[in-house]
């Protein structure tokens, strides 16, 4: 059996390849049979002239044995697939503008689509990087079901290390920020504290040098650390003596004991690149710290066969045996254990924005479709007259389909070329444009690049598009009747043709409008983030982080003398107006957070009130960045550590704590402040104007401010200057470093930008999506706009007989263009009621892109119907212009 | 006298060509001629048949052609039969005889 195929295949493409061959043997082999026919004839008594003709009769025609031997050879359909597709290129060079169009609105189709999914094969179907990648999970503590899971306490990370049957092997990882410093200046870099076994359980191996040790994960040993081979390149300069250097981070002596590899990226919450590895060093001593502080980040590695549902349950059994077995003045933490993949816990919410993407684009590609479907409608009708001469000379109807289907192929997969081209394109534009977080942390893990599977997936998007739009003009082939066809020279406009035009016509405005309302939405959304007042002013003003060494600034007086100096020597600099510094910017975390109480109202620790965010700020921090005085007064010079302890609070802080009364003069307790002897309060002095502390797109925060210059709990934290300019902000950034420079070389100067640069680094993935769709539902107007052109374009010139007739009998130009444009804005209207139809059902999908503006916005579905309308009219105005234009007299010759 | 010859049924042509061939090898000629010979005069193959026919066998492997020298001195494509055409023509006629047979027996007892 098998090997009756093998022949069969062999056989078949030598007969293939060796055509000219095989068809004159089979020539010589029936003129040879001719010949013996003829003697035979002659010998049985006839004139030599007789027996060839009665051989010649009896043997048929000779062009159709050679045709049914060449079916019988099995490479006729091979063979005439062969032919279309050079009849298909010759009509496709014949028709240079046909084709253009027709390629480039494919291309458009299919490189949006490539692009898309070249993405979504990058970060939702390829494997993460490492070692096993599948049995890699993440492991955290929610409180509610569908919170999203987050740092654990040490403690149950021992416990889960001691217990669990689930997994194979389960590391922690704690982010920081560090200190570096050396001949070469100080510089502030994000670290990752990891257990020894995190890098190995990942699979990930020094580029040189060594990995962790379990006896460099210990509490008191000499410190060890790793660095990312970015570090080892700008530091070191790709020295492999770094290995047994030694490093200072934050005053504490290193050794490198390795270099990570340059392909291998590891992302969280907080950063998207580490650039020095240190053990965790856990100390299972530090019961306290271990119970109470939610530090640790989790990863594990499941034993075979066990979902992560199953390692949960086990998880959360052993997290509660523990905490029975605590004493009972712990307090009890109610987070639930979490375990979720770990590709699925980077991919996150990334996963619905590509779909969403790829929506739009599908959409795209439908439209693109229905036009190059109209085109060939159009053309076939021209055509028409050439088919039915094909079919009367004797081509079967499935094999003119075949030759429409070859020829729609051919335009979808040279569409399909173009479009891996400008796909290649997109996507390198696409990962440029998602640098600032457009696709979430799995992009700064995965790499976005063509595979075999995106090939593949083109591939199959062109078939599917050609079988597609190759579909209409084959089902009008089996519908005329040929004979007419011929007779009226082609010009058979049959109702059927002019039904499916329209039906065309009505499916590209209604795909293009459920695009344009999802972009409509978008843009409304990014409009209402742009006008929202973030309640501080983020124009010419100047941002900058310094981080003072611990050990340099061990005393509240000493940190309090630099911040006066150095805001001092700023405030000289030419061009800046006021200078302030603060822990915590607008749009950046809060460091710290403290549960407030007034003297009358008992601590509640069980109640679990999200605690407040607090703030330490420079006297002059509010007037810098603008942030207004409701009532009472800012922070003073006087304001320092010899005076009573006062805060400020925000309107919203302000008024939940103390409602219908007035804060100020008012006392409250000071948790987690710098505890005062013989003083357990604070006293308000002022109330400020509440700012959007955590971004744009969120609810105003409430705030507790405290003044820097009393030294409280957490003024040796790194702080953020903010200058005030006159002038453009960036210009004096170099002159603020000197400054800086001539006080303290050791502390690190770094961050520093605009505040409108991080303003609109905020609104970055909103500017992403919207960019994206956005431009996706331009291309779709545009194509659709092109495809009621043509459509219009092509009715005006078919009736260009019936014009020519109508102006004959004294119809206007007018007339002919209402007439025209009337035609065209039924199908339009209808368009748009199913568009908006269907965008009024589809938006919901896109809501958690939307800010302040419902998913059937009135406003947006109503102003997208009417641009529609507006281009449509265009779109059918102006070919109606021009055939209404035409000389009546040419018009009625015009055949 | 042409209005007496047979039809051949569809696909026996296939199976008279392998019997032919099993003989010896033959050329396209040689082989209609045999057939008529063979038949007294019943059958003949019409040569719009025979040759697609040939080229057919050939793609299944089951015939393969070499050039030969003639009776009359010419230079002939002769077909001869593979190993797995002689094969197949073994369980083509028996398959011809057991049909004819039952379809005899229905004829003469039904």
């Amino acid at each position: 059996m098998f090997n009756g195929l093998i022949s069969d295949i062999c056989f078949r493409l030598s007969a293939l390849f060796r055509r000219t061959e095989t068809e004159s043997e089979l020539r010589a082999e029936l003129n040879a049979h001719l010949e013996y026919a003829t003697e035979k004839y002659i010998k049985q008594g006839m004139s030599p002239d007789q027996a060839k003709r009665r051989a010649a009769l009896e043997f048929g025609g000779l062009e159709q044995i050679t045709e049914e031997c060449r079916e019988a050879r099995g490479v006729s359909h091979l063979e005439a697939i062969i032919q279309d597709i050079r009849y298909g290129v010759r009509m496709l060079i014949k028709n240079p503008v046909f084709t253009v169009v027709a390629v480039m609105t494919l291309a458009l189709g299919i490189g949006a689509n490539t692009a898309i999914f070249s993405v979504v094969n990058a970060l939702l179907l390829r494997p993460l990087p490492y070692a096993n990648p599948v049995q890699l999970v993440s492991i955290g503590e929610g409180e509610a079901q569908n919170q999203p899971s987050e740092s654990v306490p040490g403690a149950h990370y021992l416990e889960w290390v001691a217990h669990s049957q689930t997994l194979d092997q389960i590391a922690a990882f704690a982010p920081n920020e560090t200190t570096l410093s050396g001949a070469d200046g100080a510089e502030k870099l994000k670290v990752l504290l990891v257990s020894a076994n995190f890098l190995p359980m990942l699979g990930v191996n020094p580029e040189i040098g060594r990995n962790f040790l379990s006896a460099d994960d210990q509490p008191d040993v000499d410190g060890v650390a790793m660095i990312s081979n970015g570090l080892w390149q700008r530091r070191f300069g790709s020295d492999k003596k770094t290995i047994g250097q030694t490093i200072t981070l934050d005053n504490h002596t290193f050794t490198v004991i390795g270099v990570l590899p340059p392909d291998f990226h590891f992302a969280d919450n907080f950063a998207d690149s580490y650039d020095i590895w240190v053990p965790l060093a856990l100390d299972q001593k530090q019961e306290y710290g271990n119970q109470i502080f939610h530090f640790l980040h989790v990863i594990g590695r499941l034993k075979p066969g066990v979902t992560p549902a199953q390692s949960q349950s086990e998880l959360e059994t052993i997290r509660i045996r523990y905490q029975s077995t605590r004493p009972a003045n712990f307090m009890p933490l109610d987070g639930q254990a979490r375990v979720t993949s770990l590709h699925d816990k980077l991919v996150g919410d990334t996963r619905q924005l590509l779909f969403i993407l790829l929506g739009a684009v599908s959409l795209i590609l439908l439209i693109a479709c229905v036009n190059v479907a109209n085109l060939l409608l159009s053309r076939g009708a021209a055509r028409q007259r050439e088919f039915a001469i094909r079919s009367s000379l004797g081509a079967g109807r499935l094999r003119l389909i075949q030759q429409m289907l070859t020829e729609s192929m051919l335009l979808a997969f040279i569409g399909a070329a173009f479009g891996l081209a400008l796909a290649f394109g997109l996507t390198r534009a696409l990962v440029t444009l998602s640098a600032s977080g457009g696709f979430g942390q799995i992009s700064h893990v995965a790499t976005v690049n063509f595979d075999i599977r995106v090939l593949g997936f083109t591939l199959v998007v062109a078939f599917v598009t050609g079988a597609l739009f190759g579909l209409a003009p084959t089902l009008q082939l089996s519908r005329p009747n040929l004979n007419d066809t011929i007779k009226q020279g082609g010009h058979g406009t049959s109702f059927y043709r002019a039904r499916l035009r329209s039906l065309l016509m009505v499916t590209e405005v209604t795909l293009a409008i459920v695009l344009l309302v999802g972009a409509g939405l978008l843009i409304r959304s990014f409009v209402n983030l742009l006008e929202v007042d973030p309640g501080y002013r983020a124009d010419n003003r100047l941002t900058m982080r310094i981080s003072l060494s611990d050990q340099l600034y061990q005393k509240p007086s000493q940190r309090n003398a630099f911040y006066r100096e150095a805001l001092r020597r700023i405030l000289s600099i030419p061009g800046v107006r006021s200078v302030g510094a603060t822990n915590s910017l607008p749009l950046s975390r809060p460091v710290f957070s403290a549960y407030l109480a007034t003297p009358g109202q008992a601590q509640d620790p069980d109640e679990h009130q999200a605690g407040v965010p607090v703030e330490i700020v420079s006297p002059d921090y509010f007037r810098t960045i603008e942030i207004p005085l409701k009532s009472g007064r800012f922070f003073t010079e006087r304001d320092d550590a010899q005076a009573p302890a006062v805060v400020i609070l925000s309107e919203a802080l302000a008024k939940s704590m103390f409602p219908n009364e007035d804060a100020i003069g008012k006392e409250i307790l000071q948790p987690g402040f710098p505890q005062r002897p013989g003083s357990p309060t604070v006293k308000i002095v002022g109330i400020v104007g509440d700012t959007k502390h955590d971004g744009q797109d969120k609810d105003v925060t409430p705030q507790v401010y405290l003044s820097l210059l009393q030294g409280g709990f957490g003024s040796s934290a790194p702080m953020m200057f903010v200058i005030h300019t006159g002038v453009d902000p960036t210009t004096i950034a170099a002159a603020v470093w000197n400054q800086i420079l001539a006080i303290d070389k050791q502390s690190p100067v770094d961050e520093i930008q605009t505040m409108e640069n991080r303003l609109s680094n905020s609104v970055a993935s909103r500017r992403f999506n919207l960019l994206l769709l956005g431009g996706f539902a331009f291309i779709a107007l545009a194509l659709s706009a092109v495809g009621v052109y043509g459509v219009t374009a092509y009715a005006a010139e078919q009736r260009t007989h019936e014009i020519g007739i109508r102006m004959a009998l004294g119809a206007q130009r007018n007339d002919i263009i209402t007439m025209l444009v009337g035609q065209g804005m039924g199908q339009i209207a209808i368009g748009v009621v199913l568009g908006l139809t269907g965008a009024w059902m589809l938006t919901r999908l896109i809501k958690s892109l939307l800010f302040g503006v419902g998913a059937t916005d009135p406003i947006t579905l109503a102003s997208v119907g009417v641009v529609l309308t507006l281009v449509a009219l265009l779109a059918c105005y102006i070919p109606a212009r021009r055939a209404a234009r035409v000389n009546p007299i040419k018009a009625l010759r015009y055949e | 006298m042409e209005n007496e010859r047979l039809e051949l049924p569809q696909g026996t042509l296939d199976l008279l060509i392998l019997r032919t061939l099993a003989l010896e090898p033959q050329h396209g000629w040689g082989i209609s001629e045999r057939i008529q010979q063979i038949s007294s005069n019943a059958l003949q193959v019409r040569q719009g048949s025979l040759y697609p026919a040939l080229h057919r066998l050939q793609r299944r492997g089951w015939i393969k052609p070499k050039w030969g020298t003639s009776e009359n001195n010419r230079k002939a494509k002769y077909y001869e039969l593979t190993q797995s055409g002689r094969k197949h023509l073994e369980i083509e006629e028996n398959l011809w005889r057991q049909l004819t047979a039952a379809v005899g027996q229905v004829l003469e007892n039904a």
